[in-house]
């Protein structure tokens, strides 16, 4: 019973299989059916617009060279979703591997299809994308994830260089479009040839596995075999041999082209036939003669003009039929033994007839034995070779190399003896059907050539075909048998050579991992500099914008001239010369209250500067909030225990001598730069006309304002002075909510309690019985003045009397504000000065008692929506946004003008208070703040 | 009238979020957001055709008052910067504990987008300042929200370094005011291309270099981000991370592109050679991370490199390239700060070595997360691949060899790194999830707590062999006891037994159960839906490349073409 469910299981998986590989059969037989038409005509194109102003379209191009490839890819891809639909156990890694490899062969067929490079190259890195899904298909296991991201990073940097490759080129002939590129001849003597040329190549060597970039491949074997079996070693590592088909027209027949593919393609042929011998795992082993086989490819497509053409394609036929074919049944044989290592392998042939034929045929091919195609592959490529004598020599030994390894994969998996018996798991008799198909094509190939292979390979010879199975007795054939029995003696000595310990070559993959290493290393080495201290990081930023100065500076110094005129320039300058002196005061004094005095004093000067100018509504709001800020500074500081105060200041002085000259420097050369290039810039200004100031200045009493500062902050760049509020409100809320921080709130015990039974509470909801055992101490409440010595009753009077009275100043300000000094933010500080001084003297708990109504909450949020409904409401009269109004038909008494600036000033003077005060309550709170 | 909504829409929402009931504030905001996103993506299709828009403040003519223009610019700029404030607010909704939501959260989000889009909708230097000045303010406090000791280290790195260079940028405004007696920006290009002494120019476009390189955080002014950015709830680092050190880039484009494009020139081989440095560093430093929001942090900085790069080659094509790249790897990487948002809310840790076995629990974050590191690494046919194609065209264009070099083996590092997430969280099985040593319980603790033997623990407790309760090395998935424990256990981000099991997944179970508690409360959909929205973004411009692009070149040639913007601002009659 169970085992019929299991039965089911699989056939209704295997069903899957059977319906996809239907529908990618049909898609087959529709890509073939224009053979006849191809044959003909030699293209279809067909094109859309993507992307054109990047030189990007959606165009299809249809020659027989992306025919041969397409059929390749759906062909194969049917029989190898077919396997799939046996090979998996769990139907939810079947449909994860359908979804990936459907998604992969559609970018595949993009990639050959494609009549555009950028759209090539779209689809080539969509091909990579999905191979290292596919390799690390099984990510949990450690090495299929590093064999995936090897093989990703090799493809994509080798894809990088493609792209700049293909850019090039395309600018260089003027298009994108594969046909305009493939019928530009005069790419050859483009200056750019050899870089555009070595890029693609590039490429195409990384995604084709040549040396040195080779071993990504053998990297990939972690993928499920299907997998491995279609991506590479049927289809996506041939890519790079398609676009070195693709181009060779245009770009072949180059001294350049010819040394390097022949150089790198018989190299990597041999290599990966040597390698090959020397692995235990036969799919490394598969992967390294896939490896060969592309060498051998890329050799051929080195050639001069078409020599190698044939051989190149009928050899892309025959690799992809037998190696597919022998990456199934070793796929096969690790489902049913459970090990895919040599060592362990033996005498199958026995308990696996059917798959026993089908790897010996599949294996006679890859060995290049008459009748298969693989025979007929070898012997186009000897014979393309012929002149080159040391060609002839390497092909022949890695030939020979890969006849014994093809003995290795039959005689030794399948007839060579063992002793003990598998333990077997019976593979479906349906999974055969997929290699078979494949080895049988390699057979009908061979005996068949003129029916089945020479009409796909046709379309792109211009000449005559020589393709033959018997061509008598010629060189080729004799070096095909000198070949092949080398390949048998070579077998016969394994036992011999496999002891032979050869000297240990770089292993590309260790060069990769250095590699990697090495950048990870050097990465370790760049964060550094990210190293945690403020100090450092105002060095690096400061010490840049002291070298930009220096560096500008020294031109400016000739535009640097002092004035004196008047009595009052010598005023100006002891003020100067006592905010200097203030400023390094508060530098250096190691007290934190005289400190803040001292910066108070700096301020004081930079105000009593401004009445100078005169400017006396800027000197009072430099006043005010100069005043405030210190009074704040102060009330925090106090608030701070005196040890820690003390221990921050020795760490902040505890530097070197070297240190302190090279911040003194950093801290002159910006002063003295800023300095200077104020006083050249201020000189430069002769030769502008005017500036809007002027204007300023003419305007102001058109909106009835007579003080010009006011109308500029409240008129001319109101805008700012409603963002500004907003500054001033969100500062406020980040006094409040840095001072009344949970985690803060967490260590009182209050607080801590409250925790507590909020945790209980969640324990409890879920059903879980937690008590608590002991609950923490009360709560103290501690509600002492702010600062104790403030608190006499002449104090308290003061306070007290001092609110009503700031609120009086601040109504005449906000009233006169427009034709005397002060405005609705002067207003707001000097009240909030009188709601501080509350604070300081009554303490949290009497303050908030007694100031009941000053919820700073909703005087913020009323300012600021008193100041917007105010910008907002002549937009809906008509009028553009925060337009000024004048109300000049209601007549008050005392010379009052009521406008819309006085509701404008007077949300700025609520913003300003409720801010103050806010910030004053956080500050203030001895333990905790009620959140908003 | 339009065009000053996405200035009112935040200040009213931010208001409107000071009233105390949760969920008005969060109606507000979400429908403050939505209208915004409305407005912005308005404003944007409205300028298909070209053109701006441009209104005087108080109706007082330009240059003497202060003008907003939105030209195609900053129409993206608003467009893409809604996306986001919508899906961060949608984010916000379940990763926000209850007690920053009462300490003001939204309000200062609002404050926050109605200053980047203030930046953005300015026509003025000075109000830039002040745009600046917002932002700055607003997020320090959303950055220390919550008082945790790392915020407050993060918070006081960020606010020092970032006050610089707003002391700079004033510097830099104050003199050019003495320069160009104005501060109107078309009225400054219109004025300053014709100044006698280059110099001065020259000087002031450095100093608004490193003012604006600051907040952009490029080489080797960044340090402040790396230091904060993986400090708070992960819904304000999507916000930060994704739009606001690109108002630094957008200024920098704005300003100096506009203003000082002589200058700009001169400043060339500085200019790249700083870009090739940031995207070096910044994707070393990503590299060398292991905890998932600081690794991103890094990528920050890394992808500031491409868009000083479409500045530093200053054609139309590089500019254009930089705008697009601007509008993806917004969307790109506020998409991964989300992700990484949800692996920590399905399994408390953004640690890579703790995390693990999403591509089985959750494929569809995977699928979401894949779209939008492939994006970033520059993967076709994502935006990012269309903005990295265009700016290698641009370099290779323009004949600089060397950065587009860089760019590319930047791009591959990027691809690493991302690798490296994908493979740690979303391929690896999770590591072993409960601790063999469960820690003990905080001190405080201890005493207060005793278990009953037999009653079963609530998620985030577990017993040892001897019967002892500890805490399981992840956080619990109920918000609220994970918040309380979190608080009072020390996070020891190199945990033991967290080592890389292979093979199958011997908790599996216990990951399904996670998953079931978590999505049974709902929750899963308020951070799926915001992250789904924009990566539905990220592939539509991927697919539909040419409208995007076309708006992108529209942008660069405002910028690099500043005469329809100075006639249009200051004449608008002629």
């Amino acid at each position: 019973m169970v085992l019929a469910s299991v039965e089911q299981k699989s056939l209704s998986k295997a069903v899957y299989g059977w319906l996809l590989a239907g529908l990618v059969s049909i898609l087959f037989a529709w890509l073939l059916s224009y053979l006849p038409t191809i044959t003909n005509l030699g293209v279809i194109e067909l094109s859309l617009p993507w992307v054109p102003q990047l030189g990007l379209t959606l165009s299809l191009y249809l020659d027989g060279l992306s025919l041969l490839f397409g059929l390749v890819i759906l062909g194969i891809g049917a029989v190898i979703v077919v396997y799939a639909g046996y090979y998996f156990d769990e139907i939810a890694d079947l449909a994860r591997f359908y979804g990936l490899l459907m998604g992969f062969m559609g970018a595949m067929l993009a990639l050959v299809l494609a009549g555009n490079v950028l759209t090539l190259f779209i689809a080539w890195e969509l091909t990579s994308i999905l191979s290292f899904l596919l390799i690390s298909f099984y990510g949990t296991r450690t090495e299929a994830r590093n064999g995936a991201l090897q093989a990703l990073i090799i493809t994509g940097g080798g894809g990088l260089a493609l792209l700049v490759g293909l850019v090039l080129m395309g600018t260089a002939s003027g298009s994108m479009d594969l046909s305009q590129i493939i019928s530009n001849s005069s790419l050859r003597d483009h200056p750019w040839y050899s870089a555009f040329t070595l890029l693609i190549l590039i490429g195409c060597f990384s995604k084709s596995a040549q040396f040195p970039f080779h071993f990504w491949l053998p990297g990939a074997m972690s993928a499920p075999t299907p997998a491995s079996a279609y991506l590479h070693s049927a289809t996506m590592v041939k890519a790079g041999i398609y676009l070195l088909l693709r181009l060779a027209p245009t770009l072949g027949d180059t001294a350049f082209w010819q040394t390097a593919l022949m150089s790198i393609g018989l190299l990597t042929m041999l290599i990966g036939a040597a390698f090959a011998l020397r692995q235990r795992d036969l799919k490394a082993a598969l992967a390294y003669s896939t490896i060969s086989q592309l060498g051998a490819l890329v050799a051929l497509i080195g050639l001069p003009g078409e020599a190698g053409l044939e051989a190149a394609l009928v050899g892309i036929l025959a690799h992809a039929l037998y190696k597919a074919a022998l990456f199934l049944v070793v796929g096969a044989i690790d489902h049913s033994t459970g090990t895919r290592n040599l060592d362990e392998l033996g005498g199958l042939a026995r308990q696996l007839p059917g798959w026993a034929v089908v790897a010996t045929m599949a294996g006679l091919s890859m060995g290049g034995l008459p009748p298969l195609l693989g025979f007929v592959a070898k012997e186009s490529l000897l014979y393309a070779m012929l002149e080159n004598p040391l060609a002839l020599g390497i092909i022949v030994c890695s030939a020979a190399f890969t006849v014994t390894m093809a003995l290795i994969l039959v005689w030794d998996v399948f007839w060579g003896k063992r002793e003990e018996p598998h333990h077997l798991h019976e593979a479906s008799r349906g999974m055969l059907f997929a290699p078979a198909v494949l080895a049988g094509g390699s057979l009908l190939g061979g005996i068949q050539l003129q029916a089945f292979v020479a009409p796909l390979i046709t379309p792109m010879i211009m000449h005559d075909l020589h393709l033959t199975l018997f061509a008598g007795f010629n060189t080729p054939l004799a070096l095909s048998i000198v070949a092949i029995v080398g390949g048998v003696a070579i077998f016969a000595a394994r036992n011999t050579w496999r002891t032979w310990t050869l000297p240990a070559l770089p292993e590309g993959t260790q060069i990769y991992k250095s590699l990697v290493s090495g950048v990870e290393k050097i990465a370790d080495l760049a964060l550094r500099t990210q190293n945690g201290k403020l100090r450092y990081y105002l060095i690096v930023i400061l010490g840049s914008v002291a070298i930009l100065q220096a560096s500008a500076g020294l031109g400016h110094l000739d535009n640097v001239k002092f004035e004196f005129n008047s009595g009052t320039d010598i005023l100006r300058t002891l003020l100067l010369l006592l905010s200097l002196g203030a400023t390094l005061a508060s530098i250096l004094y190691r007290k934190h209250l005289l400190a803040a005095l001292a910066l108070g004093l700096s301020g004081y000067c930079v105000g009593g500067l401004f009445l100078l100018e005169p400017a006396p509504d800027v000197a009072l709001v430099q006043f005010m909030v100069e005043t405030v800020g210190t009074v704040l500074l102060i009330v925090m500081l106090s608030r701070i225990d005196a040890d820690e105060r003390e221990r921050a200041m020795n760490s902040l002085w505890k530097q070197s001598r070297a240190g302190l000259v090279r911040d003194i420097v950093i801290a002159t050369v910006i002063g003295v730069g800023v300095g200077i290039f104020a006083l050249s810039a201020v000189n430069h200004r002769q030769s502008v006309p005017e500036t809007i100031a002027t204007w300023h200045i003419e305007h102001s009493p058109d909106i009835g304002i007579n003080d010009v500062v006011g109308a500029i902050v409240t008129d001319f760049r109101g805008m700012d002075t409603i963002i500004e509020i907003t500054v001033f409100s969100v500062a406020a809320l980040g006094v409040l909510t840095i001072l009344a921080v949970p985690a803060r709130k967490l260590h009182s015990p209050a607080g801590r309690l409250r925790v507590l039974r909020r945790f209980e509470n969640a324990v409890l909801r879920r059903g879980t019985v937690l008590e608590v055992v002991h609950e923490p101490e009360a709560v103290h409440e501690d509600d002492k003045p702010l600062v104790s010595a403030f608190s006499t009753p002449l104090t308290r009077i003061m306070a007290r009397f001092m609110l009503p009275f700031a609120f009086l100043v601040a109504l005449t300000q906000l009233l006169y504000g427009g034709d005397a000094p002060g405005d609705g933010f002067t207003a707001g500080v000097i009240t909030g000065l009188g709601v501080t001084l509350f604070y300081v003297v009554f303490g949290y708990h009497e303050s908030h008692e007694r100031l009941r109504w000053l919820n700073p909450r909703w005087l913020i949020g009323g300012g600021l929506a008193l100041v917007i409904g105010n910008a907002i409401f002549p937009l809906l009269i008509g009028q553009s946004f925060l337009a000024h109004l004048s109300f000049d038909q209601i007549v008050l008494p005392a010379n009052l003008h009521l406008s819309s600036t006085l509701v404008y000033e007077t949300g700025i003077f609520l913003t300003v208070l409720g801010s103050i005060s806010m910030v004053m309550e956080a500050i203030a709170y001895p333990k905790e703040v009620e959140p908003l | 009238m339009l065009i000053i909504l996405p200035l009112l829409i935040p200040l009213a929402m931010g208001i409107g979020a000071l009233i105390r009931f949760r969920e008005v504030r969060r109606g507000v905001v979400v429908i403050g957001t939505f209208l915004n996103m409305l407005v912005c993506l308005t404003l944007l299709l409205g300028l298909q055709a070209g053109g701006m828009y441009v209104s005087q403040m108080g109706g007082h003519p330009a240059p003497y008052g202060i003008s907003i223009v939105v030209d195609t610019l900053s129409a993206v700029m608003l467009a893409v910067t809604s996306v986001i404030a919508f899906g961060v607010v949608l984010f916000s909704r379940v990763t926000i504990d209850a007690n920053r939501e009462r300490f003001a959260y939204y309000p200062l989000l609002a404050f926050l987008l109605m200053g980047i889009n203030f930046a953005f909708l300015t026509g003025d230097l000075f109000t830039l300042y002040v745009a600046f000045e917002v932002m700055l303010m607003s997020s320090f406090v959303l950055l220390t929200l919550g008082g945790e000791r790392g915020q407050l280290e993060g918070g006081l790195k960020y606010v020092t370094l970032n006050l610089i260079s707003s002391t700079i940028f004033l510097i830099a405004v104050g003199l050019t005011y003495a320069v160009a007696g104005t501060l109107n920006l078309a009225d400054l290009s219109r004025r300053l291309s014709g100044i006698e002494a280059p110099g001065i120019t020259t000087l002031l476009a450095g100093l608004f270099f490193i003012a604006f390189g600051i907040k952009a955080a490029i080489f080797p002014l960044f340090f402040w981000l790396p230091a904060s950015y993986h400090t708070p709830p992960i819904a304000v680092t999507a916000m930060f991370g994704g739009v606001l050190t690109k108002v630094g880039i957008y200024s920098m484009w704005r300003v100096l592109g506009m203003v000082f494009p002589q200058d700009l020139v001169y400043l060339q081989p500085l200019i790249l050679t700083i870009a090739a440095l940031t995207m070096v560093t910044g994707v070393l430093g990503a590299i060398a991370q292991t905890e998932v929001r600081r690794l991103l942090s890094f990528h920050i900085i890394s992808q500031i490199g491409y868009l000083l790069m479409g500045m530093g080659l200053m054609t139309e094509i590089s500019l254009s390239g930089a705008v697009f790249f601007m509008v993806h790897v917004i969307l790109a990487k506020t998409v991964l700060f989300f992700v990484s948002g949800i692996t920590h809310e399905v399994q408390g840790s953004y640690y890579l070595k703790k995390l693990g076995g999403f591509q089985k629990s959750h494929p569809l974050v995977a699928i979401l997360f894949l779209v939008g590191a492939l994006s970033l690494a520059g993967i076709p046919p994502l935006p990012g691949f269309w903005a990295k194609l265009t700016l290698i065209r641009a370099g290779l264009e323009a004949q600089q060899y060397g950065i587009v070099a860089v760019a590319l083996v930047v791009s591959l590092l990027t691809l690493y790194s991302m690798t490296k997430i994908w493979h740690e969280v979303f391929w690896k099985a999770k590591p072993l999830d409960i601790d063999p040593h469960p820690q003990p319980l905080p001190t405080t603790w201890r005493g207060e707590l005793k278990p009953s033997p037999l009653a079963p623990l609530p998620d985030g407790l577990q017993r040892d062999t001897e019967g002892k309760v500890g805490m399981i090395h992840h956080a619990p998935t109920d918000p609220i006891l994970r918040e309380t424990l979190e608080k009072h256990v020390p996070v020891n981000p190199e945990g033991e037994g967290s080592e890389d099991q292979g093979g199958g997944a011997p908790f599996g179970d216990r990951i399904g159960f996670l998953k079931s508690t978590f999505d049974d409360q709902g929750r899963m959909g308020w951070l799926l839906a915001p992250t789904i929205l924009l990566v539905v973004c990220i592939i539509v411009i991927g697919i539909f490349a040419e409208p995007m692009y076309q708006i992108s070149v529209q942008a660069a040639v405002g910028v690099l073409e500043p005469e329809a913007y100075v006639q249009t601002v200051l004449f608008p009659g002629e």
